[in-house]
C-alpha cells in the first residue's frame, strides 16, 4: 500500500501577479548584479509556454531576450505558477505533488478541484456599503480549461462585471509530472458609472446612484482607511469619488484532493497589482519586508547575513534612482504632506544638494563601503518606526527620506530591517572587514 | 621660551607668547631684546605673532592655527580608533572595545566639524582657506601635543583628555577633578616626549579675543553664500557642530560651540555634559586598562609610513608589499577626501553647482578612507621580523594641497585623483588571490562614473 497524504500545501503561498493587457504573459526572469554599485542586469530564466486552451505546457524553454510588451506594445502580464505540494505520512519533508503520486493513490487529476475566488473591496472600505463589495468566485472545477474570473457586484449597472483574469489548471505531462495552477491577471483598466464624460473607462459598470460615485471620506471618522482621500477625485474642495474602479483584485486560490479516505485542501493567497516600470530595482520596503517580519518578528537573535544588508542598501540606491529628488524636496510629496499638518512649508533637505546625482552619489559610497565591511553611520540615520510622525527638521531628514509610508506619514523601514542593518553595523564596529570576497 | 632662530615650522617661528593678565595696556609688539629675549608682557588682543600683524591678519594666523590642529586631531583620533580591537580582545571586553571604537570614531567626526567650522570662520572674514596640517610643530604654548599617530593606550588616552581639558580656572570649581587630572596630566606628559600637553581650548580663546578686534565691516555677508552648512552634510547627527557666520558675535558663537564641545565648560552636569569631548575622553581613560593583562589595541605602528626609499627601513615603514599598496590607496583617497573638500568650500553654494555633489563624494571618501583603514589593520606591516605587526592607515599628506585657480582645471584635478586611485588599484588588482577584490572592483568602477562626469564638466 502506498504511503498516504498528510497534507498537501500551495506553494508560493502567497504570490503577486501584475496587470497586462498582452494575451502572451511575460516571460521569467532574473536579475544578476555584474557590478556592486551598478545596476541589476535582466537575464532570461527557464519558461513555461501554455496552450491557453487545453492547459498543455507546450514549450520550457529561456527567452532570447527579456521584453516586457508584446509587438503591439501591450504590457505582458506576470501571471504567476503555483504548485501543489505533499507531505507523506511518516515524512518530513514536504515535496511537489505529481500525476505520479496520484496514480500510486489510485486518484484521477479530475479528483483535484480547483476554485479561484477574488474581489476587490477598495469602494466598500470607503463606503462601507456591502452592496459595494466586487466579489469573482468560479466555485469548484477540475477540468483544463480557462476559468474567468467575473467581479460581479450588486451595485453593478444590470449584467455588468468586471473581469479580473483567469484561473488555468496546467495539465501535467510526463516531463513535468507536477500539480501546477496558473492565475492570469486582468488587464490593467478602468471602469466606472456611465456618466463620466470623457473618461478613461473600459466599460460603465458602476451604477451612479450608488454612494461610491460622489462619495465624500469623512475625515473626522478614525476607521476611514489611511491615507484619506486616495482615490479619483473631482479635484474639488470636497475631494469628491467619481466612482472609478480598477481591474486589481486579490483573494484566494483553493484547492482540494478528494482522497479516497479523506479530502485534502489548501490555499494560497494571489495579488494583482500594476506592472513594474523599473523592472531592475527593488523598492527599498517591500510586502516582502512585512511579512518577514509579520513571520519572524521584529527581533533579530540570529547572524545576520551581510547580504541581507547589501540588498537593503542596494534597494535604497535603486529607489533614489526614480525619485526627482530636486522636485519632490520642497512643495511636493511629503514635503507638501508635512505643511498640511500645519508645519512650515520648508524643503526637507539642503536645496543646494539634493540634486540627483549627488545623493545618488552619497548612497553608493555607503553601498561600496559596506563591501568592505563598514557600515559606517549608515544605522544611525535610519527613521524609527515610532518617528514617522516626526516633523522636526532632523525628523524629516531621517533615511528613508522624501517618500510616503502606508500611513500617509514618512516612511520608515520595518523595525526588523532596521534591526538588521543595526545589529549588521554593531559587528562590523567589533570586527571589520566581513566579505574577505 | 624657545629660541627664535631655530627652525621650526611656518607657525612658531613667527609666534611669540605672551603671559596674560600682566596689566598693561598699551601693546607691546616689539618685545624682544638680546639680552633678555622675550619680554612676557600683555595687550589687549594679546597678539602672538612675531612681528605684529593687523588683527584681521592676526585672526586669519590663529584660525589657520586652529585648523591645523583640528586637522590633526581628527587624523590622531581616527587612527586611534582604527586601532582598537583585533583577535587578542577577550571576549567579555569585546563589547566595551567596541564602544570605546564608536565612541572615538564619533569624536573625530566631530574635529571635522569644527575643520569645517574653522574654515567657514575663515570665509566669514575673507581669510584663505586651509587644509594643511603640520606634524611636527609642537614647539609652541598652542599645539596640544607632538602629532603621533598610535595605537591608544592609557598614555595616548592621557594626552587627548588633557588636550581636551578645561581651563585650570574652570577646574578649580571641581577640586575632585582637579586632583584626579594631576596624574594624568604626569601621564600625559611622559607620553609627550616629557612636553607638557596643551589645551587646545587655548586657541579657541585667543581667536575670540582677536575676533573682537577686527573691523566690523570685515565679516562678510556675501560669504554665507560659500559657507559649508550643516544641513549639506545631512548626518542628522546633532554632535556634529557646522556652524556658518557673518557678524562676529556668530563667528564669536560658532567657535564658542566649537571649544564647548572639545571642553565642556559652560555645561556644569547633566547628561550633555557628558556630550564633551574631555568628559568622553576621560571616561574611556578610566575604564581602560593599563595594558598589563590585555591590550585593547592592535599592534599598529607609530606613525606609519610608506617611504620605503632608504635601504634600511625604519620600524614605522610598511614594507609587506600588498600592505603597502593599500596604504597608498589610502593615502590617495586621503588626499581626495582634502581637495573634494576644498573644492566645495571654494565655490558658491547654489542648486545649480556642483556643490552637491562635492560635497558626496567627500562623504563618499571618508567612507572609503575607513573602509580601506579597516582592511590595512587585517593585513601585516612586514614580511619578516615582527610579523604580528599590521600595518594601518598613514594619512600621509600630498605634496600640496593646493587647487588651481581656474574652475576647470579644478576638475582636472580631480581627474588626476581618480586616474592616482585607478593604478593603485590596478596594481594591487594584479596580486593573485588578493582579499577584498570585490571592494576593489566596486570602488574602480565607481569611480569610473565619476570620472565621467567630472570629464563631461572639463569638456562641457
Amino acid at each position: 500500500m502506498s504511503k498516504q497524504i498528510s497534507e498537501i500545501r500551495i506553494l508560493p503561498a502567497f504570490a503577486i501577479a501584475r496587470l497586462g493587457s498582452s494575451p502572451d504573459p511575460m516571460d521569467n526572469y532574473d536579475c544578476e548584479i555584474p557590478d556592486h554599485v551598478g545596476f541589476r542586469k535582466i537575464i532570461p530564466a527557464e519558461t513555461f509556454y501554455i496552450d491557453p486552451k487545453t492547459g498543455r505546457i507546450i514549450d520550457y524553454k529561456k527567452p532570447d531576450d527579456v521584453r516586457f510588451r508584446d509587438s503591439k506594445k501591450r504590457i505582458r502580464p506576470v501571471a504567476p505558477f503555483l504548485e501543489v505540494w505533499v507531505r507523506f505520512e511518516k515524512e518530513n519533508e514536504l515535496q511537489p505533488l505529481t500525476m505520479h503520486h496520484l496514480k500510486k493513490l489510485g486518484l484521477k487529476l479530475s479528483d483535484i478541484h480547483w476554485r479561484v475566488r477574488v474581489g476587490n473591496n477598495k469602494a466598500f472600505r470607503r463606503t462601507k456599503d456591502l452592496n459595494d463589495k466586487i466579489l469573482s468566485d468560479t466555485s469548484g472545477f477540475e477540468n483544463f480549461k480557462r476559468k474567468v474570473l467575473l467581479g460581479k457586484c450588486k451595485n453593478f449597472l444590470s449584467g455588468k462585471t468586471i473581469p479580473y483574469g483567469f484561473g488555468q489548471f496546467i495539465k501535467p505531462n510526463l516531463k513535468f509530472p507536477e500539480i501546477r495552477f496558473r492565475f492570469t491577471p486582468a488587464g490593467g483598466f478602468v471602469y466606472g458609472p456611465p456618466s463620466v464624460s470623457g473618461a478613461p473607462i473600459k466599460a460603465a459598470v458602476y451604477d451612479p446612484k450608488h454612494k461610491w460615485k460622489g462619495h465624500m471620506d469623512d475625515l473626522n471618522d478614525p476607521t476611514v482607511t489611511e491615507p484619506v482621500q486616495i482615490y479619483a477625485n473631482d479635484r474639488s474642495s470636497k475631494v469628491r469619488s467619481l466612482g472609478y474602479l480598477d481591474d486589481e483584485c486579490d483573494g484566494f486560490i483553493e484547492v482540494e484532493i478528494l482522497g479516497k479516505t479523506k479530502t485534502h485542501s489548501a490555499y494560497a493567497r494571489v495579488v494583482a497589482g500594476p506592472p513594474t516600470f523599473a523592472p531592475d530595482g527593488v523598492p527599498v520596503r517591500t510586502v516582502h519586508d512585512d511579512l518577514e517580519q509579520a513571520l519572524l518578528g521584529h527581533l533579530i537573535n540570529e547572524k545576520v547575513d551581510p547580504k541581507e544588508i547589501s540588498d537593503i542598501l542596494r534597494r535604497a540606491l535603486e529607489t533614489v534612482r526614480l525619485i526627482n529628488t530636486s522636485v519632490m524636496n520642497h512643495a511636493l510629496g511629503m514635503a507638501w504632506a508635512d505643511s498640511t499638518q500645519g508645519r512650515a512649508s520648508t524643503p526637507i533637505m539642503n536645496p543646494n544638494v539634493v540634486d540627483n546625482l549627488a545623493i545618488l552619489a552619497r548612497h553608493e559610497s555607503v553601498l561600496l563601503s559596506l563591501k568592505s565591511g563598514s557600515l559606517a553611520w549608515f544605522a544611525r540615520i535610519l527613521r524609527g518606526y515610532d518617528q514617522v510622525g516626526d516633523l522636526t527638521d532632523e525628523g524629516r531628514r531621517r533615511m528613508p527620506a522624501l517618500m510616503r509610508g502606508a500611513d500617509g506619514n514618512h516612511l520608515a523601514l520595518t523595525r526588523r530591517m532596521v534591526e538588521k542593518i543595526q545589529h549588521a553595523a554593531d559587528l562590523f564596529l567589533q570586527h571589520k572587514p566581513a566579505t574577505k570576497d | 621660551m624657545k629660541n627664535p632662530a631655530t627652525p621650526n615650522s611656518r607657525f612658531t617661528d613667527r609666534m611669540q607668547w605672551v603671559l596674560p593678565n600682566l596689566g598693561k595696556k598699551k601693546p607691546d609688539y616689539f618685545a624682544f631684546s638680546s639680552k633678555g629675549g622675550w619680554k612676557k608682557k600683555t595687550a589687549k588682543y594679546k597678539p602672538l605673532h612675531n612681528p605684529p600683524l593687523s588683527p584681521h591678519d592676526e585672526a586669519i594666523f590663529f584660525l589657520h592655527i586652529a585648523s591645523e590642529v583640528e586637522h590633526a586631531l581628527m587624523v590622531q583620533y581616527l587612527y586611534a580608533a582604527f586601532s582598537l580591537g583585533g583577535r587578542d580582545v577577550p571576549n567579555d571586553k569585546k563589547e566595551a572595545v567596541n564602544k570605546w571604537r564608536k565612541e572615538i570614531l564619533g569624536i573625530a567626526r566631530e574635529e571635522m566639524g569644527h575643520l569645517i567650522t574653522v574654515q567657514n570662520v575663515l570665509h566669514a572674514i575673507g581669510g584663505p582657506l586651509t587644509f594643511q596640517r603640520e606634524d611636527f610643530p609642537f614647539d609652541s604654548q598652542l599645539y596640544p601635543f607632538h602629532f603621533a599617530l598610535e595605537p591608544l593606550t592609557k598614555k595616548s588616552l592621557a594626552k587627548y583628555v588633557v588636550a581636551e581639558m578645561p581651563s585650570e580656572k574652570f577646574l578649580q570649581h571641581d577640586k575632585k577633578l582637579l586632583r584626579e587630572m594631576q596624574p594624568i596630566k604626569k601621564l600625559a606628559a611622559q607620553g609627550n616626549r616629557k612636553d607638557n600637553v596643551n589645551r587646545v581650548g587655548m586657541i579657541y580663546e585667543k581667536v575670540q579675543q582677536l575676533l573682537d578686534a577686527v573691523d566690523p565691516q570685515d565679516f562678510l555677508e556675501d560669504s554665507l553664500g560659500f559657507q559649508s552648512p550643516h544641513s549639506a552634510w545631512g548626518t542628522n547627527d546633532t554632535k556634529i557642530i557646522i556652524e556658518t557666520a557673518n557678524t562676529a558675535k556668530a563667528a564669536k558663537a560658532a567657535l564658542a560651540k566649537v571649544a564647548e564641545q572639545g571642553e565642556g565648560e559652560e555645561i556644569n552636569s547633566g547628561a550633555t555634559a557628558e556630550a564633551s569631548h574631555f568628559k568622553r575622553f576621560l571616561k574611556i581613560y578610566k575604564a581602560f586598562p593599563d595594558g598589563r593583562n590585555w591590550k585593547p589595541s592592535k599592534n599598529v605602528p607609530v606613525n606609519p609610513s610608506t617611504n620605503v626609499s632608504d635601504q634600511k627601513p625604519g620600524p614605522s615603514v610598511i614594507t609587506n608589499e600588498q600592505a603597502l599598496i593599500w596604504a597608498q590607496l589610502s593615502n590617495q583617497r586621503y588626499r581626495m577626501i582634502l581637495l573634494y573638500l576644498s573644492h566645495s568650500l571654494q565655490m558658491e553654494i547654489k542648486p545649480v553647482s556642483f556643490y552637491g555633489q562635492l560635497v558626496s563624494w567627500s562623504f563618499g571618501e571618508m567612507y572609503n578612507l575607513r573602509s580601506i583603514s579597516d582592511i590595512l589593520t587585517t593585513m601585516p606591516q612586514r614580511n619578516k621580523g615582527l610579523r604580528d605587526n599590521c600595518a594601518a592607515s598613514p594619512f600621509e599628506l600630498p605634496y600640496n594641497m593646493n587647487l588651481p585657480s581656474r574652475e576647470v582645471n579644478k576638475w582636472r584635478t580631480h581627474r588626476d585623483q581618480l586616474q592616482n586611485s585607478r593604478i593603485i588599484i590596478d596594481e594591487l588588482l594584479k596580486y593573485k588571490n588578493i582579499a577584498h577584490s570585490v571592494y576593489l572592483n566596486a570602488l574602480r568602477n565607481s569611480d569610473e562614473q565619476t570620472l565621467a562626469i567630472i570629464n563631461n564638466l572639463i569638456h562641457e
